[in-house]
């Protein structure tokens, strides 16, 4: 059982309804929508979530949705329904990260281990994206010098190496460095190595941070 | 007259004659008898690009472009034999060395003796008309694949429309069934297990069993709508001659039939066969079979792949009918019963419903399909609409 919100979109207000019933008595919470463009007048949920979206919809279809939505693949799975899918069809969605591709009727546990298998790496995404929010705040909270010398310790730099490029002594460097792990809390250097590795993998630019004026 | 008179008339029939030989807009050579060029007129140096000292002492073979040295000696052979050629094509060069395509006549000039004094070579020029005759193969030739790619339509056409019927129509009523259907299993599956709950939750119980009915309902109306619409869609008819519909089907299968390594017989009757119908249909009623005959000569090898297509009058039982045979695998026994069951098929990305689409089409028709039964191999098919007699 994974917790979170699971969208149902679907023309048919019959299939709608059964679909979320259903969803309901494996006790998940469940919002239906009877367009692709009703699904994007809303602003898209906060909270870990995941699509259970019918593929043939007029207007914009669920591939449309799913390329529409592709920025946010991972946070919000897709789960595809379909009356009588394609081979290219499927493959296409499949490709472009559906979690699961299920034709009509679809079969209780087959629909659940699909929206569950959704719902977990919505959660994975949803952690991932926290987690990194709280390394940007605790980053943020460092003076721009701080930040230097974090990302230099973050590289392996020696406090004596970083004195010498910023034409401080070491033991300034020394008291600067104590006092960016006591604000991001990190217990021992490897903690500021993953920190700047996370942010650097997320595409932050700290870059900007090695190049030293005066 | 006398002679003074006469000898004026010969030397102004001779300027006459030389004003001619300058005008005239074929090529025109004086040759000795062993072939070499003693005089050249105007429309050589005008269209060879030669001045006469260009030519004249020279060997006319010089003048042939030399792949043509051994026409030349043929012609001059014949020359020798036969004291005369007629249009003959030979290519000269021209002084900046293209070749011109003439057609060489060779006469002989006598004195008053009959001795042969020279030769009049006159040549004239078809490189133009060769040209344009190149050019109406190259336009025939495209005229003739500009045909094929047509035929090729034609027959994506036929094929799309097969396809898109049948494909629609199965896609449609998959969809609109499939609905229904996959709301009901959900609905069932939902009340289940709210049913087994510690404490049942009744509401939604109520609701999922409300809606089952409502979908059970929906699905039967759409099923009734399809029974009633295939009712009432009487197809208008008409006197087509079967042996149009044969020729045409032939046509359309022409390429595929050829690219599947299947040949093709029509047997149309020799009178014309006019029956009742629908000539679109029918047309898709054949197609469909004699598609289904080329997909069952595959299993044969190439050369022996065979599918015949007949028209016969049959006045005792007052029809009109196609037969499509193949030498192809044949109809296993077993498979007898169900041929004209919408949804059986025997091939991977079949959807079962062409024989009993066909089946349909051809009864709203009065009609009859037949598989006959019958020794050999392969599979024949009749086919037979009401006759209209003339």
């Amino acid at each position: 059982m994974t917790d979170g919100l699971v969208c149902v979109i679907d023309d048919d207000p019959s299939v709608c309804r059964s679909v979320s019933r259903l969803l309901r008595s494996h006790n998940k919470r469940v919002e239906t929508y009877q367009s692709a463009g009703d699904f994007l007048e809303h602003r898209l949920p906060s909270s870990p979530a995941c699509l259970v979206l019918d593929l043939e919809m007029p207007g914009v279809s669920g591939l449309e949705l799913q390329q529409a939505l592709a920025a946010s693949r991972d946070t919000l799975p897709i789960v595809f329904l379909s009356g009588h899918a394609s081979v290219s069809a499927s493959v296409d969605a499949m490709k472009k990260g559906a979690v699961d591709f299920l034709s009509k009727p679809v079969d209780d546990s087959k629909l659940m281990s699909a929206v569950d298998d959704a719902l977990h790496r919505a959660q994975q995404a949803h952690k991932r994206r926290q987690a990194l929010d709280q390394d940007r705040a605790a980053f943020k909270t460092l003076t721009e010098r701080e930040q230097q010398v974090c990302v230099r310790v973050a590289r392996g730099m020696l406090n004596k190496q970083i004195g010498y490029e910023f034409g401080t002594t070491e033991k300034t460097i020394k008291v600067q460095r104590g006092r960016v792990m006591q604000k991001l809390g990190a217990q021992s250097v490897a903690d500021v190595v993953r920190l700047v590795d996370r942010l650097a993998s997320a595409g932050d630019k700290l870059s900007d941070h090695l190049n030293v004026e005066n | 007259m006398n002679i003074q008179s006469l000898d004026e008339r010969l030397v102004s029939l001779q300027d006459t004659l030389q004003q001619l030989f300058a005008i005239i807009p074929q090529y025109c050579y004086i040759l000795s008898p062993s072939f070499f060029i003693l005089n050249i007129n105007a429309a050589i140096t005008r269209a060879l690009g030669y001045s006469e000292g260009d030519l004249i002492g020279r060997s006319f073979a010089e003048h042939c472009a030399p792949e043509c040295l051994l026409k030349l000696q043929e012609l001059v052979e014949r020359w020798s034999a036969e004291r005369e050629v007629f249009n003959e094509e030979i290519a000269v060069l021209a002084k900046d060395g293209r070749r011109r395509i003439v057609l060489l006549s060779l006469a002989p000039i006598l004195d008053p003796d009959g001795n042969i004094l020279a030769l009049s070579a006159i040549a004239t020029d078809d490189t133009e008309r060769e040209a344009s005759e190149n050019e109406l193969h190259e336009a025939r030739q495209q005229l003739r694949r500009a045909e094929d790619e047509r035929i090729a339509m034609l027959e994506e056409i036929a094929h799309l429309n097969r396809e898109a019927s049948m494909g629609q129509m199965a896609a449609s009523l998959a969809h609109e069934l499939a609905q229904p259907l996959s709301a009901i299993l959900s609905n069932a599956q939902a009340a289940s297990r709210f049913a087994n709950r510690p404490a049942p939750n009744l509401e939604e119980i109520r609701g999922a069993l409300a809606e089952i009915i409502e979908d059970d309902e929906r699905a039967r109306s759409f099923l009734q709508n399809m029974r009633a619409m295939f009712q009432k869609q009487r197809i208008s008819r008409s006197a087509i001659d079967l042996n149009v519909i044969l020729r045409e089907v032939g046509r359309i299968l022409r390429n595929s039939a050829r690219r599947k390594g299947v040949q093709i017989r029509l047997k149309p009757s020799p009178e014309p066969v006019i029956v009742l119908g629908e000539a679109i249909a029918v047309q898709q009623i054949v197609l469909n079979l004699a598609n289904n005959g080329i997909d069952a000569v595959q299993c044969r090898p190439s050369r022996e792949r065979l599918l015949t297509l007949t028209t016969a009058l049959r006045t005792e039982t007052g029809s009109g009918m196609i037969q499509v045979e193949d030498n192809g695998c044949g109809v296993p026994y077993e498979h007898r019963p169900k041929l004209f069951v919408p949804f059986f098929t025997t091939k991977r990305d079949g959807l079962g419903l062409g024989l009993s689409i066909c089946r349909s089409v051809i009864e709203a028709l009065d009609g009859r399909i037949t598989l006959v039964e019958r020794e050999e191999p392969g599979t024949l098919f009749e086919v037979e609409f009401p006759l209209i007699l003339p």
